[in-house]
């Protein structure tokens, strides 16, 4: 199945784009497309996961526009077209 | 009604916004939490605009280090209450409107006589605590809530419209942790020049606001996105509320 990962701010430096088209797997979660993308794009771990391996509380994951932590978190299954998008929010003002 | 000394000021943006628009900006009141980097951007445009009553809310004294980016403050007020630099300057940019200053800090006991009149609340705060504070107060009264924030060379925004839109809450669960945040004094002058010109639209009733969109400023890439976001229906703050 074909999804769009997209990324915002230090998410798009370690990456190195904006936009992928990815073809995952069927019944893939959020979960395991991470760890793929952390595997093949160094740097990428520190900015997702804290030191004891639990992603960040704040770093904000969207699938198709709602917050994983509203759906199964990392369980949360990705399905066919799907837009997966990875964001550090801010807070300075 | 608009005088003729209003319709010269304000004429460039009657040929957008019409007598009618200008008339509804006259007679609104809008608070804006926070006289820093976000804030004194956001004052200066909607002061600017003719915004009839600003109601700005700060705790703060001017310190040297806020000068890179807080523009209505200038060397010879370090020290002074960030709310009486900005009022000094934003009544000699507009002596047409009211500008009304609050200087303490926005806590649980204070925020609804704080809120009290408002037609909307702009965030301009430093801190994700007291802006969950004010997005419960923006949904518990109904009003819209601008969010902006802001960090190095990075911004966020949206237009949270209660019961239509995520609110702050659906869409940043977690608090990013606090920090002595980089900041370069542009940043604050793109998120909040989008946050004053949202206000605009919603009191204006021009335009397609944030809503239901958050609004992603990269200005190292030297781009902006937006992402289309929904709403948590187990949301603590908002979930309640009828679509």
């Amino acid at each position: 199945m074909k999804i769009t990962f997209r990324t915002f701010a230090t998410f798009r430096e370690v990456i190195g784009a904006r936009e992928m088209e990815l073809t995952l797997p069927p019944g893939e979660k959020i979960r395991d497309l991470l760890e793929n993308l952390c595997n093949t794009h160094p740097g990428l771990r520190e900015h997702l996961f804290d030191a004891a391996g639990q992603i960040k509380p704040y770093i904000l994951i969207l699938k198709n526009g709602r917050s994983i932590t509203s759906l199964q978190q990392l369980d949360t299954v990705i399905d066919e077209g799907d837009v997966i998008a990875v964001f550090p929010p801010v807070a300075g003002g | 009604m608009i005088t003729d000394e209003e319709r010269k000021r304000y004429a460039r943006q009657i040929l957008m916004i019409g007598e009618a628009g200008q008339e509804r900006l006259k007679l609104a009141r809008v608070l804006v939490a926070g006289a820093g980097g976000l804030g004194t951007v956001i004052s200066l445009y909607l002061a600017a605009a003719g915004v009839g009553h600003l109601r700005i809310i700060d705790c703060d004294v001017v310190e040297t280090s806020n000068l890179n980016r807080q523009i209505l403050h200038w060397s010879g007020d370090v020290g002074r209450p960030k709310t009486a630099s900005a009022e000094e300057k934003l009544a000699a940019l507009n002596p047409l409107i009211r500008i009304e200053t609050v200087s303490g800090r926005i806590a649980e006991e204070s925020i609804e006589e704080m809120a009290e009149g408002c037609d909307l609340i702009v965030d301009a705060m430093d801190n994700f605590p007291t802006r969950y504070l004010l997005n419960r107060t923006t949904v518990e009264k109904g009003i819209p809530f601008i969010h902006g924030a802001v960090r190095g060379f990075f911004g966020q925004a949206t237009t949270v419209i209660p019961g239509k839109t995520p609110c702050l809450r659906c869409l940043f669960p977690k608090s990013p942790p606090r920090e002595v945040f980089p900041i370069i004094g542009a940043t604050c002058g793109v998120i909040g020049a989008i946050e004053a010109t949202e206000a605009i639209k919603l009191l204006t009733g021009q335009g397609e606001p944030l809503a239901g969109r958050l609004f992603l400023w990269d200005g190292l890439a030297g781009s902006a996105d937006s992402i289309t976001v929904e709403r948590d229906p187990s949301c603590p703050v908002c979930g309640k509320l009828k679509k």
